[in-house]
């Protein structure tokens, strides 16, 4: 057997483990989307997150979700399901820490992804008591871009300061940075890594600048096909360079034989409503939270979460063929792609959800 | 409860000729692929990279930083956004 019959044996391998995961749908990752409100206004952000208070009132209570916490705890082993709350930015929301604790004393690994702009040393040593176990901070380039992106001068110093104050404890040793890219910081991110080096930063991950919320309003910070091609190789040359820092594309869809297990760890999976659900800020329920809100699932003010994650979902399992057919019916890469991420399909917009046409 | 231990996949839903037809693409892949896809990893479904032996050979050099003048921020960065309600979908 050669190396090319073992890559194949692999992928068959790898394709009907998916098959069988859309049968077991085992969650494994639970998004609370906390709030819509955050203390920032970027203008790449891929929502719509609010600074006022006027979608407070539609958040759903944290005793809520505690209820929806306990009977997934009893439905499925939280040990293996990470809960991880976001935003909005979540910190905002104070009262979430309170809700991981109790999540923690479940058994559910948490964490959070947060601007980090609130991580002061007191909420810092709130969430250790609260065993966080995951912490994702958003930090989006180099001082200048950060802050232009962000909206606010002096956003990168608060940041890097509340990464210096993590990096500090060994307590968070699952610490990673994100940083979403757009044509504003695309040209600048070898700078930005040997800033991170510097920094101690050991893990960052890359997510191209998603087409949805304010971003999506912003045509200037959209990628082109030499920057995802820029992005591509750039990830993939710093893997085989870097030892100190584990560079990584997070997110984004299936980008072929090129690029698969080479700008990542793993193969494109979207694991979307298969191993991943979520519970939107209001009590909906979606895959992920980045999905178009024509793939609403229910609504825990009307049944529980095991009960729609048991009774639903069939668009994103067996259905999921269907919801593609458009952009993809009859294309060979579908059963390793199959759509690429579910948060890249738009009906209604009419979106391609196809990275390898990016790159064409 | 979970079920992951009763269900398995359906290789009756493959027809013959659909079955080759993956064969073949599949092979193409693995010949284009420079990453080893292995198996055995940790959560069981997906598989793992090593990486090529010569990223410059196969990458291209690196890329170089441009810049161009940016005479306001909201000119480069497209404008600051203004608070508004959240959208109901």
């Amino acid at each position: 057997m050669d190396a090319i019959d073992l890559k194949v044996q692999a992928l068959e391998e790898f394709v009907a483990r998916k098959e069988l995961l859309k049968k077991t749908r085992p969650l494994r990752y639970l998004f609370w989307e906390s709030t819509l409100r955050c203390n920032l206004s970027c203008r790449h952000c891929g929502s719509d997150c609010v600074k006022s208070d006027s979608s407070a009132k539609d958040e759903i209570d944290c005793e809520s979700i505690k209820r929806e916490l306990c009977s997934i705890a009893e439905a499925y082993p939280a040990e293996k399901c990470t809960f991880a709350i976001i935003g909005g930015e979540p910190l905002v929301r104070d009262e979430i820490i309170d809700v991981g604790a109790y999540a923690a004393e479940l058994g559910f690994p948490w964490g959070i992804t947060t601007n980090g702009m609130l991580l002061t040393e007191d909420t810092i040593a709130r969430l250790k008591r609260a065993n966080l176990r995951t912490i994702s901070v958003s930090l989006d380039g180099t001082r200048r871009d950060h802050d232009m992106l962000r909206n606010h001068e002096g956003c990168y110093d608060i940041v890097t300061t509340a990464i210096r104050r993590l990096l500090d404890d060994r307590f968070f040793s699952n610490f990673d940075v994100i940083c979403c890219v757009s044509s504003i910081n695309i040209d600048h991110l070898d700078e930005f890594v040997d800033e991170l080096l510097e920094l101690g930063v050991t893990a960052v991950r890359f997510t191209p600048v998603f087409s949805r919320g304010r971003a999506g309003r912003n045509e200037r910070l959209m990628l082109g096909k030499p920057d995802y091609l820029k992005l591509l190789g750039f990830i993939a040359r710093q893997r085989q360079t870097q030892s100190a820092i584990k560079v990584s594309l997070s997110e984004e869809g299936y980008w072929g034989p090129e690029w698969e297990c080479v700008v990542r760890d793993d193969f494109h999976y979207c694991a979307s409503g298969i191993l991943i659900g979520t519970i939107l800020h209001d009590g909906r329920v979606t895959g992920c939270p980045s999905v178009s809100r024509d793939f609403i699932e229910g609504d825990i003010h009307e049944n529980s979460f095991v009960d729609i994650w048991q009774n639903g979902f069939s668009r994103y399992r067996e259905d999921r063929a269907s919801a593609f057919a458009q952009q993809c019916e009859g294309c060979e890469h579908w059963i390793l792609c199959e759509g690429g991420g579910f948060h890249l399909l738009d009906q209604k917009l009419d979106r391609s959800a196809c990275c390898l046409e990016l790159l064409e | 409860m979970e079920n992951e231990k009763q269900a398995r996949p359906d290789a009756a839903e493959v027809t013959s000729d659909a079955l080759l037809a993956r064969r073949d693409f599949l092979r193409r892949f693995a010949s284009v692929s420079v990453a080893a896809i292995l198996l055995g990893v940790s959560t069981g479904c997906i598989p793992r990279a090593l990486y090529g032996p010569n990223p410059e050979a196969v990458y291209g050099p690196p890329p170089v930083a441009t810049s161009t003048p940016e005479p306001t921020p909201d000119a480069v960065y497209g404008p600051a956004p203004v608070e508004e309600p959240p959208q109901t979908p």
